[in-house]
């Protein structure tokens, strides 16, 4: 198996929230066109990972490179698609209004038509010019994806995409994703869902800011001898293999 | 450093307030509401003091002057000043007259008043306040302070045969306004400074909650995020909350001057770029500030300490060059000191951009906005480590 550059690498990577350690020492490598699923409890650093990543926080120590650039780095930025815990949508907006925004802060050049290509891509097309504060959870959600995706970024950042949906949506999501792998673009989830977890390429198992284990399900569950992703988490975590 | 992106925050920000009607209303109505209460407010004529008097004054006939007691003439001629509204009383009401609030002064002028006034001698007359409102008693006082000499003045009697009392001793003033004139009254000192200090406080409390609302429903660490710098972001934000500042302030000073006719001499241009340069500084100070708060609760809660000082300080009510040296000091750092001495100089004065001390208040309020970008700006970046 050929091994591409990774996309995404971190070494030695720690943050401390005062006395309080987010991620410890954690090193990672993602190669690109996969889904990476990062695992864990609430608290063990999933998100603290994802915003170095995207450049919002400065790590304490340690370094993390995304496309080849340390960061964070402002000129990656119209590269990586981010989606928040938050549906982070402007309540008062439309959905295509809070589409065309986003499309026009990062400078999509066939910005209207891509946002048309994005309503029928979330199934929004009816409800574009709804305020968003009148819509469903689900709804909200995939507006939201659709806003990370507005600018066809090759890097997807995404923070617990699929909590508090429903199972429908979610397997939706998740023919998203597949086909934007297809397209070779690489994305990065963070879940506790652990069913999730098994639809991942690979898996990055998180614990205390600390980096369990990685590897896709099925080479975690074979190094337990366990029949889940979850049941290897446990083992993992209770130090078994 | 790109355009477009800022125009594109901006323009967002713009939709965003065209959405929330209700908010766009507010920003309008109430401004005018509190406006139209404080200029009916300034405006009322104060009631007729009531004053009860007590007159002893048995004046002795004089053949020479045929004049009734004196006490009675300065109760009339305190009648006609039409300040007071007079009753006379008999010496054992005054205490029934006080206790029911029948009066807020007693006036009681002794048996020998006239009399030794003649003799050449002044006996005092007592004056005894309903004294439970401190404001009250120095009106009273004051105004009878100065009508009391007034109505005397009149009565100086002459000492050749001179009987026409009217005109002698009394001195005519022809009174003429450098500045301003009779027809300014309370309102036309207190409105210009009351346009930077309603303008100020809506602004700060518009943007120190919407930018709060953009950090909590995640918005901020998605624009964050994108490709948009921070000097980018705070332009964008500057420019689409000082849209609605500019907005904001055209129609308070519109208002005020328009509908509720203060009088203004200068040019209503410089008026309103005055103003701008406040919000602009509001705005940022907003931005500033909301980063602070964790909640909407909190941010309510910077509001007092953002405007009350510059409420009590500013020289809105009382002048800045009276305030001992410590509270001047203090007024001299707050933007809106600047901008009401900058405002009374245009609008009462008539005086432009060319006068030093608007020229100099200008440039201050320029050096206030800068420095409050800079400072939001600066507490964004800090936001992203």
């Amino acid at each position: 198996m050929s091994h591409p550059a990774p996309i995404i690498e971190a070494r030695g990577l720690t943050k401390r929230f005062g006395g309080i350690v987010a991620l410890q020492d954690l090193n990672l490598a993602v190669a690109p066109g996969l889904t990476y699923g990062l695992l864990g409890p609430n608290g063990s650093g999933k998100t603290t990972l994802i915003r170095i990543l995207v450049g919002l926080l400065f790590p304490t120590s340690g370094r993390a490179w995304v496309l080849g650039r340390a960061m964070p780095d402002r000129s990656i930025a119209s590269q990586i698609g981010y989606m928040t815990q938050a549906e982070a949508l402007y309540q008062e907006l439309t959905v295509r209004e809070n589409l065309t925004f986003f499309a026009r802060i990062y400078g999509v050049a066939e910005g209207c038509s891509r946002v048309e290509a994005l309503l029928e891509l979330v199934d929004l097309r009816e409800r574009a010019d709804s305020p968003v504060h009148t819509l469903s959870g689900g709804m909200k959600r995939r507006a939201s994806l659709a806003c990370a995706l507005v600018h066809h970024p090759p890097l997807l950042l995404l923070d617990e995409p699929t909590v508090g949906i429903d199972p429908q949506l979610r397997a939706i999501f998740w023919e998203h994703f597949r086909s934007l792998n297809q397209e070779g673009v690489t994305i990065i989830i963070s879940t506790h869902v652990m069913d999730e977890a098994e639809r991942c390429h690979r898996l990055g198992l998180l614990l205390g800011g600390r980096l369990l284990a990685e590897g896709s399900a099925a080479e975690l569950k074979a190094r337990t001898g366990a029949a889940t992703v979850e049941e290897a988490f446990l083992r993992f975590e209770g130090g078994t293999p | 450093m790109s355009g477009r992106r800022i125009l594109a925050l901006a323009g967002r920000i713009i939709l965003q307030f065209r959405r929330d009607r209700r908010t766009l209303a507010l920003m309008v109505v109430v401004p005018i509401l509190v406006l139209t209460l404080l200029a009916a407010l300034f405006r009322m004529e104060s009631p007729d003091i009531k004053l009860a008097v007590v007159n002893e004054d048995r004046a002795p006939e004089s053949a020479v002057l045929g004049s009734p007691a004196l006490a009675s003439r300065i109760i009339a001629a305190l009648e006609a000043t039409g300040d007071f509204a007079v009753t006379e009383i008999r010496n054992s009401q005054v205490d029934s007259y006080l206790a029911q609030g029948k009066a807020d002064a007693v006036l009681i002028f002794p048996e020998n008043y006239t009399r030794r006034d003649l003799l050449g001698r002044r006996e005092k007359v007592d004056l005894i306040l309903e004294g439970s409102n401190p404001g009250d008693n120095a009106k009273i006082v004051q105004k009878l302070s100065t009508a009391f000499p007034h109505a005397l003045l009149s009565f100086t009697r002459p000492v050749g045969g001179d009987l026409n009392l009217e005109n002698n001793g009394t001195f005519d003033l022809l009174v003429q306004y450098y500045y301003g004139g009779d027809q300014f009254d309370d309102l036309d000192y207190f409105a210009p400074a009351f346009i930077p200090f309603f303008v100020f406080f809506f602004i700060f409390i518009l943007t120190s909650v919407s930018f709060l609302r953009e950090r909590s429903q995640g918005t901020l660490e998605r624009i964050l995020a994108s490709p948009l710098s921070r000097a980018e972001i705070f332009l964008g934000y500057m420019l689409g909350f000082s849209f609605f500042a500019g907005l904001q302030s055209l129609i308070i000073v519109l208002f005020t001057t328009g509908v509720l006719q203060i009088h203004y001499n200068g040019n209503i241009g410089v008026i309103f770029l005055i103003t701008l340069l406040l919000t602009i500084g509001a705005v940022n100070l907003g931005i500033f500030l909301s980063t602070f708060a964790r909640n909407e609760l909190q941010v309510v809660q910077f509001i007092p300490l953002v405007t009350v000082p510059q409420g009590l300080l500013s020289g809105l009510i009382w002048a800045v060059k009276d305030m001992p040296e410590a509270l001047q000091l203090l007024a001299g750092l707050l933007p809106m000191t600047y901008a009401n001495e900058a405002l009374r100089e245009v609008m009462i004065k008539g005086l432009g951009l060319d006068a030093p001390l608007v020229a100099r208040d200008i440039m201050v309020l320029l050096v206030f906005a800068a420095l409050m970008v800079a400072l939001g700006v600066a507490t964004l970046r800090r936001q992203a480590s």
